[in-house]
């Protein structure tokens, strides 16, 4: 894959050798005759005809585009029900056990009566009939079942006398799930996520139990029983991560495909070997995408998450401003009553934002600006479907969330540019080109 | 490719850039899922992220 840029307009040679065009404004794609690719490498082989053609798409202005601008008002809250966990990821993000760093048992919990304060604060903030998600995560939620069963009761008696619509999302390793937990996850209507990476072998590598076992029998034996209940979930997912400890990513896509998820999950765990790491990870990714396209095509393609979310931006023509709502509508919570912008962010003293029943204004005043504006993305071609880059992974590679992180922008720029070819051939072949 | 080499007045003769058509049906009918969205309003769930997944909105 080739990629050539003027302005608004990014060409890309595919490796079959079709050319394909995108609006990185208009969030348009085309099929580009090889002559416009020959004109955008070296313009002074171009025709006057050309050039014109070109010059006409790089300025025209979709008047239906719109922009996917995000109102005010914390319409998503990130609970951590519990800071400990049953299992111990090698490449965990939370401190190794779910802990963030805080251990000694005495946050494992979340505190339920602080939490329903603060939701009360917020559920109320929202607008009548309008829409609020709580997710839980942890840790693993599903260690204090009950806890989640009584959020979300709460949750509902504050909700449902202005109709306000309530959606409950968990990621959970799903070791501890059985006919019990499922059916209350069901009765809920939740979103589940189920962590996994892939063949119990490579699983079970680097998602041990905190005994030192393998977690894989233990989950898939959960996953059964979400299975079971499937259809009353409001759907069910895996996610899968790579990075420095797995690059494997076909093989994990061609194990967990075989399991009815709604969608999976393939994402990218930043790390200090990232100069190395990423690459391999995304040129995995991209192989999932040919095998998945040549097997199933679109309906194939779309089961794995970022593809899908791209063909949605695409068909939707909605412009992304930011990668995710952190500390625009979305705020999470720890287990001891502190706000921060990200999950990622539990325990990092300088990125609360708030405790109790108190937000930090000012604190939050800093993240209303569009992370395109924040990230300082200037003109690349990607913007409008990343939406800025992800805070925490600047963070975490450069020490500052604003700060963009090269291998981040690169396998996100690599990625969607494979998925735009895919997005071609498939409305290109539907017959709608013009 | 700079703005002054590709600056022309000629109207094109020819198309050799074929725009396709977004699909706003498919848009809205992903299968499984029961809504849709974009990650503007909560949890990315685009490339490359260490975070946790969100569906769709």
């Amino acid at each position: 894959m080739s990629l050539a840029r003027f302005d608004n307009i990014l060409a890309i040679k595919t490796e079959s050798g079709r050319t394909v065009g995108f609006h990185a404004r208009n969030l348009q794609v085309a099929r580009l005759d090889d002559v416009v690719w020959d004109a955008l490498e070296d313009p002074s082989r171009a025709s006057e005809d050309v050039k014109s053609e070109i010059l006409q798409w790089n300025a025209e202005d979709d008047k239906d585009v719109t922009d996917g601008n995000v109102e005010p008002g914390v319409r998503t809250l990130s609970v951590n029900v519990a800071q400990v966990c049953n299992m111990r990821c090698s490449y965990c993000a939370a401190g190794g056990d779910g802990t963030y760093g805080a251990r000694g048992g005495k946050t494992a919990h979340v505190d339920i009566e602080k939490l329903k304060g603060q939701m009360k604060m917020l559920i109320e903030k929202a607008p009548d009939g309008g829409k609020f998600s709580i997710n839980f995560i942890g840790g693993e939620p599903l260690i204090y079942p009950r806890t989640i069963r009584a959020i979300a009761d709460h949750a509902r008696g504050l909700a449902s006398p202005r109709g306000v619509r309530l959606r409950f999302e968990i990621t959970t390793n799903a070791t501890l799930v059985d006919d019990g937990i499922a059916a209350m996850l069901a009765d809920l209507g939740a979103f589940v996520t189920v962590s996994i990476d892939g063949d119990p072998e490579t699983n079970d590598l680097h998602r041990k139990m905190a005994g030192g076992r393998g977690s894989s029998a233990r989950a898939l034996r959960g996953v059964e029983k979400l299975m079971a209940v499937r259809d009353r979930l409001g759907a069910l997912a895996c996610n899968a991560v790579f990075g420095e400890h797995n690059t494997d990513v076909v093989a994990a896509w061609d194990f967990l495909r075989r399991y009815p998820w709604h969608m999976i999950y393939l994402g990218y765990a930043a790390g200090p070997k990232d100069a190395t790491y990423s690459p391999l990870y995304a040129k995995g990714l991209a192989d999932v995408a040919r095998l998945a396209f040549a097997e199933g095509g679109e309906t194939e393609l779309r089961r794995i998450s970022q593809f899908d979310h791209l063909f949605r931006i695409l068909d939707g023509k909605n412009r992304v401003h930011n990668h995710c709502g952190a500390g625009k509508t979305l705020l999470q919570v720890d287990t001891s009553g502190k706000f921060y912008a990200c999950n990622w962010w539990t325990n990092v003293k300088s990125e609360e934002v708030g405790s109790d029943l108190t937000l930090d204004k000012a604190a939050l005043d800093k993240f209303a600006p569009s992370l395109i504006e924040l990230n300082n993305c200037g003109s690349c071609w990607a913007r409008h479907v990343c939406g800025g880059g992800c805070m925490f992974v600047n963070r975490l590679r450069t020490g500052d969330k604003h700060r963009k992180d090269t291998e981040f922008c690169n396998r996100t720029r690599h990625l969607i540019a494979r998925g735009i070819e895919y997005y071609e051939r498939s409305r290109y072949e539907d017959g709608q080109g013009a | 490719m700079s703005d002054r080499v590709m600056k022309t007045d000629k109207e094109p003769d020819v198309k050799h850039i074929k725009k396709v058509t977004a699909n706003s049906t498919k848009a809205a009918a992903k299968d499984g899922l029961k809504s849709k969205g974009t990650a503007d309003g909560g949890v990315p769930k685009v490339f490359g992220m260490p975070c946790l997944p969100q569906h769709s909105d």
